[in-house]
Formats: structure tokens, C-alpha cells, sequence
């Protein structure tokens, strides 16, 4: 039934990918600007795919890094907020401030402060990707129903017990949410950051083959990407409906929305 | 443990009006009794049993167990919730083992516990159902279950067959009834099925609604080794259950909640 559902939702990119192949090819566009995917394959074992993952594996490291920081700050702090109304007025306009403006806008900063390298990479995948993790745990474990903190409360249990047992699983499809709203945030983020802040990577990769004028490589370097943060979603999907078995609706994002 | 509550008053502001849920409410259960709380919806009951589990702080007067003064929950006060309550994230087995971790005993000997419960309920078999996968009944066994293996002495029941068919209304009343005789545990039942409050109470106290007051109390007095279908249908429970329903009826009639049908 799973194999099912992932075997179907690669219908349309295949769909997409034989598109563009026939559009290259029959000429309707130029293909100095678009290369067809056979092109870009060729150009990928050209380039070497070794090197490709090589790129592909420092990428991960930060997304996932600058991931993971976030979501133990992000739930912590929107746990805490929850729970707390002094800890909600001290961060919530903290957190509003920043919360429309473009975090790849810090990226110029944080090189001033880190230096160029995966220090700054990663924060500033952090910084992307603790807002939406924040707001999701805070809600969650707002909503948690009333009978079941009152329920909790008569069966015994130290406090950080009940957050880490009723509070945390009961909150869970949302921080869930959260946090796939952020795997999306840290691959853009961390291409973004690599571009100009770094000297490694696959946004390193795209931006240098880019300036050079190698489409053909560029575009095979952002297939891989584009491959990564599309795998990369599909494994958190299947990792958070098994985690969320338990809930009523057939559709675990059903009951976060 | 007894239960005391003294000039117990809590008011509600609902809609910027002022609601008085309790109205210097007294109230004093012995140690090992059944006392059911009936009375027309809205008349508060509710509200006592959580002001007296914990959840809710009285405006004036005060609710003592043996004694000591009730602030916040505790594990001496257990509580079975109309809406069940269950964890839904835990399987059945899960639910009933959450109040055991604190209890120290080994990992086998929990899991042991454990599974007595889940017999005694009657549930043999599926121990790793998630809720969702039981019907109501099931689940009310369950959250009965989970709260007798935090082994209260206090049981608050909130209406808890309240939302079940009366077949499996009838079961789980034979089941809280051997429980009870079973374990000696202190019982504060709410519930607006007077056959129910007849069948399972020592004493039945009926309520006003707005302001919420006690306004009649029955004693109990039935023999309960007989058969259920014998003392159902003695003369005493019949009269029992008749005075009680009328004393409800006029307090629904009072809250405005029923009407007299014109007669025929």
C-alpha cells in the first residue's frame, strides 16, 4: 500500500522530465539555455559523480545540522512559550519581528561574524528553520485537549514527565508540520547560503558552473538537488505517518492543518 | 479517604453574565462510599467533581481529603472522563501501564499488572489497539481500567457511561459495582441516569440548577447480592427510582429544561 503511494507520486516528474526531453528536442526552445535531460545526464557523468555527491553529502550535512539544531531549540522554545505566558510576551514579538523578513538577508552578516564555511551555512539554515518549528510546537501543545492535561495530571508524573509524555505526542502532528515546512527551509536556505558563503557544496557547485557558463553542468548539479530535497521530503513524510499511526484521520496532515 | 467540601461557591462568567455554578455547596462522603450527584444539565455538577479533583479552584469555601485541603490534582483522586480521556498516541496496553511507571515495580511486574487490568476489563486480545480502533465502550473500559491501575482511593466519575448504548451502559455498571465492592474505594459519581444513580449508590443527591444547590438527598438502602433483574424489579428500587426521577423532573421543570405536557 506505502510502495503503492510513493510509486505514484513519481508520475509527474517522470511526466515532466519526458516533456522537457521532447520540447529540447523537436526545437521549440534553444538548448544553449535549456539542455535536455540527456545532455544534462552526460554532462553529470562528465563532471564526475563522485564529485557531485561529494557536494551533494557537505550540502546535507548543514541542512540537516542547521535541521536539527532547530527543531531542539524550535520545540523546546515553543513548548516552553506555551506553557508559560511571561516566556510567550518576552518571545513573541521578538519572533514576529523577524518572521517576514527574508532570512537569506542575513547571510552577508553572518559571513561577517563567521566567516565563510559551514558555520554560517548552518545558521543560517537554523535561523530559517526555527520560526516555523517554534510556531508549529507552540500550537500544538496549546491545543492539547483539556482532558487529557487533567487526565495526566490525577495518573501521576513529574512535570517534565507529563511535557515529554502527553504534552510532546499529543502536539505531535503539528511540530510534525512544523518541521516539514523547515526540511523545505534548509535546502533553500543552505543553497542560498552556499552560493556566497561558502566554497563547498551543491548551491557552491550551481552558482560557480553557472558563472562559467557550463548550463549543461549547472543543471545536472541542480537535478541532483532538486533529487535530494524531493527524496528527502518523501522519507520525512513516511517517517511522520508512521509515527502518527495512532491518530483518527486516515491522513495524518489532515488533523495539523 | 473521605471527601469534605464546605460552602463550596463558584461562579462562571459567560457572555459577560454571571453565572453561579455552586452555591454554598456542602457536601461530606465517608470513607469506602458511593454517592451519586444527579441533577438537570447545567446544574454544576460537573463542576464540583472537578473542583473537588483539582482542575478547578473554588471563588469561596473549601474541599478537604482526610483533612487536607484540595489545591491542585493528585494521584489519590482518579478521574474517568465522559470523553474517555484516553492517550491516543498509546495502545491499550500503553494507556493502562502510563500511571504504573511512577509505581516502583519492575518491567515484568508492571507489564503483569498491567495485563490483570486489561483482563478484568474484559479486553483480552487487544492489548496493542490504538483507541481509535475501539468503540466507546471499549474505551471507557479501558480509561476506567487506567484509572484503577493508578490505584486511586478517590474514584470522580464524570457522567462516564454517558455516551454508551444501554447495553454496554448496563454491563459497565456491573463492572464499576463488583469494583467497587471489590476494592472499597471511595466513589463520587455524576450522572443524569436515575436508574443508574438507584442501581450503583449508597446515596443519591439531587441538584438545583442555577444557582447549582443540593436540594434532596435519598439514601439507598438495597440488597445488592440478589440478581440485577430481582432488585430492578423489587418494589423498593421501583419506588426508589419513581421519588427520584420526580425530584429530578421538578428540577429540570424549576430550570426551565423540561415542560408539562398537557394531558391528553
Amino acid at each position: 500500500m506505502r510502495a503503492h503511494t510513493s510509486v505514484r507520486s513519481l508520475y509527474s516528474p517522470v511526466a515532466l522530465v519526458v516533456l522537457w526531453e521532447l520540447i529540447v528536442r523537436i526545437g521549440l526552445v534553444d538548448a544553449a539555455f535549456l539542455p535536455s535531460p540527456t545532455q544534462i545526464t552526460r554532462a553529470f557523468v562528465e563532471i564526475g559523480p563522485l564529485m557531485v555527491l561529494e557536494q551533494l553529502g557537505a550540502s546535507l550535512f548543514r541542512v540537516f545540522a542547521g535541521l536539527f539544531a532547530a527543531a531542539l531549540v524550535g520545540i523546546a522554545l515553543g513548548t516552553w512559550m506555551a506553557r508559560n505566558a511571561h516566556v510567550d510576551r518576552f518571545f513573541a514579538p521578538i519572533l514576529g519581528s523577524i518572521y517576514s523578513v527574508p532570512k537569506s538577508a542575513f547571510i552577508p552578516l553572518l559571513i561577517l561574524w563567521l566567516g565563510v564555511g559551514n558555520s554560517s551555512t548552518i545558521v543560517a539554515v537554523f535561523l530559517a528553520c526555527l520560526l516555523p518549528v517554534v510556531v508549529y510546537s507552540f500550537h500544538g501543545v496549546q491545543e492539547v485537549p483539556r482532558v487529557l492535561q487533567w487526565g495526566a495530571a490525577t495518573l501521576g508524573g513529574t512535570r517534565g514527565g507529563i511535557i515529554w509524555r502527553v504534552y510532546l505526542p499529543a502536539a505531535s502532528a503539528q511540530i510534525f508540520t512544523g518541521l516539514r515546512i523547515a526540511l523545505g527551509f534548509a535546502f533553500f536556505l543552505s543553497t542560498s547560503a552556499e552560493m556566497i558563503a561558502s566554497t563547498s557544496g551543491l548551491g557552491k557547485l550551481i552558482f560557480a558552473y553557472g558563472q562559467g557558463g557550463n548550463y549543461d553542468a549547472m543543471f545536472a548539479a541542480l537535478a541532483v538537488l532538486v533529487a535530494a530535497a524531493f527524496a528527502a521530503d518523501q522519507a520525512f513524510v513516511r517517517i511522520r505517518d508512521r509515527q502518527l499511526r495512532w491518530m483518527p484521520t486516515q491522513r495524518a496532515n489532515q488533523a495539523a492543518a | 479517604m473521605k471527601i469534605t467540601v464546605r460552602q463550596l461557591t463558584r461562579t462562571f462568567s459567560r457572555d459577560g453574565k454571571l453565572t453561579t455554578a455552586l452555591d454554598s455547596v456542602n457536601l461530606a462522603v465517608k470513607e469506602g462510599e458511593f454517592v451519586s450527584i444527579i441533577g438537570p444539565s447545567g446544574c454544576g455538577k460537573s463542576t464540583l467533581l472537578y473542583m473537588i479533583a483539582g482542575f478547578v479552584p473554588p471563588d469561596s469555601g473549601d474541599i478537604a481529603v482526610d483533612g487536607r485541603i484540595v489545591r491542585s490534582p493528585g494521584v489519590d483522586r482518579g478521574v474517568v472522563f465522559q470523553e474517555y480521556a484516553l492517550f491516543p498516541w498509546l495502545t491499550v496496553e500503553q494507556n493502562i501501564l502510563y500511571p504504573l511507571q511512577r509505581r516502583p515495580m519492575s518491567d515484568s511486574d508492571r507489564r503483569h499488572t498491567a495485563q490483570s487490568y486489561i483482563e478484568l476489563i474484559g479486553l483480552g486480545g487487544f492489548e496493542s489497539r490504538y483507541p481509535k480502533e475501539l468503540s466507546g465502550g471499549m474505551r471507557q473500559r479501558v480509561a476506567l481500567a487506567r484509572t484503577l491501575a493508578a490505584d486511586p482511593d478517590i474514584l470522580l466519575l464524570d457522567e462516564p457511561l454517558g455516551a454508551l448504548d444501554a447495553q454496554t451502559r448496563e454491563v459497565l455498571q456491573d463492572e464499576l459495582l463488583r469494583v467497587w465492592q471489590r476494592t472499597g474505594k471511595t466513589v463520587l459519581m455524576v450522572t443524569h441516569d436515575v436508574s443508574e444513580a438507584v442501581y450503583l449508590s449508597e446515596r443519591v443527591i439531587v441538584m438545583s440548577a442555577r444557582p447549582g444547590r443540593f436540594v434532596q438527598e435519598f439514601k439507598i438502602e438495597l440488597d445488592r447480592s440478589v440478581p440485577r433483574e430481582t432488585l430492578e424489579t423489587s418494589s423498593t428500587f421501583t419506588e426508589l427510582r419513581n421519588k427520584l426521577w420526580l425530584a429530578v423532573r421538578q428540577e429540570a421543570i424549576a430550570a426551565g429544561l423540561a415542560t408539562q405536557r398537557a394531558p391528553a
